[in-house]
């Protein structure tokens, strides 16, 4: 046996330090580099499954890759088509990814084999500017087009100014003393307010450098008169939130009478059609009759709620819910909106 | 008589229901409706609706059934010194939402009557 001297001992832990890092990177099973391909077609209407599963599996990928500092990349070349509650939740996934990281910005460096119709769409709406980086005029293509996003804005107050801006982008199609404009008004006061005061209920549930931060935007199709009007947070969801609802062993209740099980759909259907809000005293629960006063405004309007593993359809005053295979982060409400019936003269006051 | 018109003197963007949640809140709107009516015993104030962009149902809630929740007026001197009113028929609804957010606090607050 070898004789443990000084300078044997000094060898042994160099020895021990070398063979602890060279274990580590053996037992390491990710790349240092990693690329996410997008789908081809963005959009929770057509492509839904593929659609939530790469959300999913872009936020873990982006959790792993701030937590370890990675490279990561996540390509967006591959997309055809893209609606607007898919860009949405992209621009807020980016968005969140940016304000986490904290240095620096994230770049699109693939950006000249994007498709063109995205790149103007996702210019459109600010995804760009969100990234600091400006896109050559060459890769926008003409004009607005028939079918135009709206610019995103983003806070982490329920500040209402943004609905004006939001109208504003909008434009003619949106006049601002219609009943459609005062409507649309209350349910974002709504929609963004329940964002605020009851998806992120405690500091666990959101990074500081998020906070408790809502996106919007939106779409216009002159050609079809439609406006799509989209809201998301990344909170706890409706069926996360709903539990602590004093009145939970009444809907559990009822729900397990009606459907059987208490599914997430079937927790969204109830949140909605019994209006109930997590606070459960007489003056609340008000706030989610309001989302849905604006898909009952006309019978061509739609209303879908997307949260955790459910959703929810409304649409000419009849409604329904389901289950996805994947869950979404948080809660995406699009109102699908006809703009056939925007000036006064159309318009009866609804008592 | 003392008339609030909200959309000049409150916010043309009235905003969610408490301070802590965004601004131009019901809880604010309550607050100045709160000190108009403490200025006189005796003055009317009518709070005209016409002319913001809209209402969410927390605001006008906040702001009208808050009054009374708040306790520091009776339910008989709040029906008695304050008007909601609105000129332009979008508004009519508003103008009557909020006052029957007003009616649904004072029965909560008796019960009896």
């Amino acid at each position: 046996m070898r004789r443990l001297t000084r300078r044997f001992k000094k060898w042994l832990v160099r020895r021990g330090y070398y063979q602890a890092r060279k274990g580590s990177v053996a037992q390491r099973k990710r790349p240092f580099f990693l690329r996410i391909p997008t789908p081809e077609n963005l959009s929770f209407t057509y492509n839904r499954d593929v659609t939530q599963k790469f959300f999913q599996n872009m936020r873990t990928e982006i959790d792993v890759a701030i937590s370890e500092r990675r490279r990561l990349m996540v390509d967006p070349a591959p997309i055809k088509s893209i609606n607007p509650a898919a860009a949405l939740c992209l621009l807020a996934e980016f968005d969140r990814w940016q304000r986490l990281w904290g240095v620096g910005r994230l770049r699109p460096v693939t950006l000249r084999t994007w498709h063109q119709p995205v790149v103007r769409r996702l210019s459109d709406m600010g995804f760009f500017e969100l990234l600091k980086t400006p896109v050559p005029e060459a890769l926008r293509s003409g004009g607005p087009g028939a079918n135009r996003f709206i610019r995103f804005v983003t806070d982490v107050v329920a500040d209402t100014q943004h609905s004006v801006t939001f109208r504003r982008e909008v434009g003619a199609p949106l006049s601002e003393t219609s009943q459609l404009s005062l409507t649309l008004y209350r349910s974002l006061c709504e929609a963004i307010a329940n964002a605020v005061e009851h998806a992120y209920p405690n500091p666990t549930t959101f990074p500081d450098r998020v906070g408790k931060r809502w996106w919007l935007m939106g779409s216009v199709d002159t050609d079809q008169n439609r406006l799509r009007v989209v809201v998301l947070d990344h909170g706890i969801s409706i069926p996360g939130s709903l539990p602590n609802s004093r009145r939970w062993p009444e809907i559990s209740k009822l729900i397990q009478i009606f459907t059987g099980e208490p599914t997430d759909g079937a927790l969204i259907e109830a949140a909605m059609e019994y209006g109930r809000s997590r606070l459960e005293t007489p003056q609340r629960g008000k706030g989610l009759g309001d989302i849905i006063a604006l898909s009952d405004a006309s019978p061509q309007n739609r209303l879908r709620i997307f949260s955790r593993n459910g959703y929810y359809v409304r649409t000419n005053g009849l409604s329904h819910s389901g289950v996805s295979r994947y869950p979404i982060n948080g809660t995406l409400i699009e109102w699908d909106l006809a703009l056939s019936l925007t000036h006064d003269d159309d318009i009866r006051p609804r008592d | 008589m003392t008339t609030i018109e909200i959309a000049r003197d409150f916010s043309v963007t009235p905003g969610p229901r408490y301070e802590r949640l965004g601004p131009n809140s019901g809880e604010a709107f309550r607050r100045r409706l709160s000190e108009e009516l403490a200025k006189s015993e005796d003055d009317v104030v009518v709070v005209l609706l016409d002319g913001t962009e809209g209402y969410g149902s927390s605001f006008l809630e906040e702001a009208f059934g808050g009054l009374v929740r708040d306790g520091r007026f009776s339910a008989d001197e709040i029906q008695r010194r304050l008007q909601i009113v609105a000129k332009s028929r979008l508004y009519v609804t508003y103008a009557k939402e909020a006052t029957s957010y007003l009616q649904d606090a004072i029965a909560h607050s008796n019960p009896g009557r």
